[in-house]
């Protein structure tokens, strides 16, 4: 755990060295950021000028949704980001230097490029939510927020290990380098309500594609919406999705057959 | 003189035969991108007919037709240029007795046309389920402004592509240039909501931008939303900002290729 522990340390400051290097991309990023947020806002915006309450949440209910969301997937995720590049360390042959390290190869290809311009991106992307919800305080229930912690943790996880469970994909089917970007897409379902969509799909975002738990869970139990099942829930699905991250890891490393000469 | 551009479209043609499973899923994440919006409006319409003019099925249809038109229209030669700058593989283009921006065109298009195909037989799927919530309006001759509108906005969506592109001639990092153009087209052609939706100042300023050209306004054509007028109108704009955007594509090019160093064994 140790070793782990310092290895990451160096490569967070490796990434930091990394970051002097691309100056005005850095900038420009934290501008996006912003410019994101600028997006989600007006969507809310105009959604809220058609009605008073999406599916029972209000507008500063969704800002805190949308807050919650960045914080689940764009926190662990943006250091996690080097299993992003799995498809090119596969078709390259480069993923061999990585199985022949002395230290577990799913932790080093997920946490070998942390992405600290992500992160800086992720902290401007959130200034915005921060301060509406400063402004316009939607009804939090504080008693919940040592839970909403533990959720936010545990969602961090959980995305984590679904986009390595999509990515690891690319060990069997090479051709589709490009899958990670649908679970990208589909986890945009997660800004939203799950009440908005028919009882299957809300089935399939709790269970088989647990999207919900990402942050309509957290943000409804700040919102003082809690119940043990959630936990309960939220628990058992991001263990369940750990292991299964692990399992298919160390199968499909079993099963690598080197693409170098 | 085509007859190259020709051989170029129908080569990308066979090649995304080849890659059709890497096709297939940027497909299929057109489409889950714009998944959730009928959910998310179906809500907000709760019990009512119309907001804004618009009648719930007549929303629905515009989000079903979101996907298609998006990947038939829109453009992502930014990626592919970005890389060949980088990795010095334009040098070839500048050689090759080929115009670069042509060339590019043509391999666009090719690729665009396979995923339009693919989403167009997706669609005709869920076109099997969903048709009792969609409204399509009946076969009419205005229906035929489609075809210049498309043009106008392909033009558009390239030209504005190819500057994103060719910027990397000068700077390496060019990264933050594409998510700004991601941003801005996300908001200003109508992905996330129609540009109806929007208060009417901001609607009357985007009248005068290209960005609708790109989704909102094939869409409205298709959906018998707009007047002639509106769409001359918009055609209008469209060929201004052609003129201008070419201008710019011709000077960077011209400089980008002119200051772009290669070594060569």
């Amino acid at each position: 755990m140790k070793q782990y522990l310092r290895v990451f340390t160096q490569l967070i400051k490796n990434s930091i060295s990394m970051l002097t290097a691309y100056r005005a991309d850095l900038l420009m990023r934290v501008l996006i950021g912003f410019g994101w947020s600028a997006a989600s806002i007006i969507t809310i915006e105009i959604i809220f000028l058609h009605t008073q309450e999406l599916s029972g949440w209000g507008k500063s209910d969704m800002i805190l949704l949308l807050f919650t969301f960045a914080l689940t997937v764009d926190l662990l995720s943006n250091l996690g980001k080097g299993i992003e590049d799995l498809e090119d360390l596969i078709r390259l042959g480069t993923f061999d230097t990585i199985i022949t390290k002395p230290i577990d190869s799913q932790f080093y290809t997920v946490f070998r490029q942390p992405n600290i311009a992500g992160l800086l991106y992720f902290v401007a992307h959130q200034l915005p939510f921060v301060i509406i919800l400063i402004l316009y305080p939607t009804n939090i229930s504080w008693h919940f927020l040592p839970v909403y912690i533990l959720f936010i943790i545990l969602s961090n996880i959980l995305w984590l290990s679904l986009k390595t469970i999509f990515i690891t994909m690319n060990f069997w089917w090479q051709n589709v380098g490009n899958i990670h970007f649908l679970l990208f897409s589909i986890a945009e379902i997660g800004k939203y309500p799950m009440t908005i969509f028919p009882y299957l799909m809300q089935f399939v975002f709790y269970t088989i594609l647990p999207i919900g738990f990402l942050a309509v869970v957290p943000s409804s139990t700040l919102l003082g919406i809690f119940s043990w099942t959630s936990l309960v829930g939220m628990i058992s699905i991001t263990f369940l999705f750990f292991f299964l991250s692990r399992i298919l890891w160390q199968k499909a490393v079993r099963e690598y057959s080197s693409a170098s000469g | 003189m085509i007859k190259k551009y020709f051989t170029t479209f129908s080569t990308t043609l066979s090649e995304t035969y080849t890659y059709r499973a890497q096709t297939l899923v940027w497909v299929l994440n057109s489409i889950a991108w714009v998944a959730v919006f009928p959910f998310v409006w179906l809500t907000v319409y709760g019990q009512r007919e119309s907001i804004a003019g618009f009648e719930r099925a007549a929303l629905f249809t515009y989000f079903f037709l979101v996907p298609t038109i998006d990947i038939f229209i829109n453009s992502w030669v930014y990626e592919s240029m970005q890389h060949m700058i980088k990795d010095g593989s334009v040098v070839n283009y500048v050689q090759k007795p080929i115009n670069y921006i042509g060339y590019m065109f043509s391999r666009a298009r090719g690729w665009q046309t396979s995923q339009t195909v693919i989403t167009i037989l997706i669609s005709g799927v869920l076109y099997l389920f969903l048709h009792p919530y969609l409204a399509f309006p009946a076969p009419n001759w205005q229906l035929l402004w489609f075809i210049p509108v498309a043009a106008v906005g392909i033009m558009v969506a390239f030209l504005f592509g190819t500057i994103i592109g060719l910027i990397s001639f000068f700077t390496t990092e060019g990264g933050w240039l594409k998510h700004f153009w991601w941003m801005l087209t996300t908001i200003a052609s109508g992905y996330l909501i129609p540009i109806q939706f929007f208060p009417s100042g901001l609607q009357h300023i985007l009248s005068f931008t290209p960005f609708p050209l790109i989704l909102q306004t094939p869409i409205f054509t298709l959906l018998n939303r707009m007047s002639v007028s509106e769409i001359v109108f918009q055609l209008f704009v469209g060929l201004i900002w052609i003129i201008g955007l070419s201008v710019a594509v011709y000077a960077l090019w011209h400089n980008g290729s002119k200051r772009f160093d290669s070594i060569g064994i």
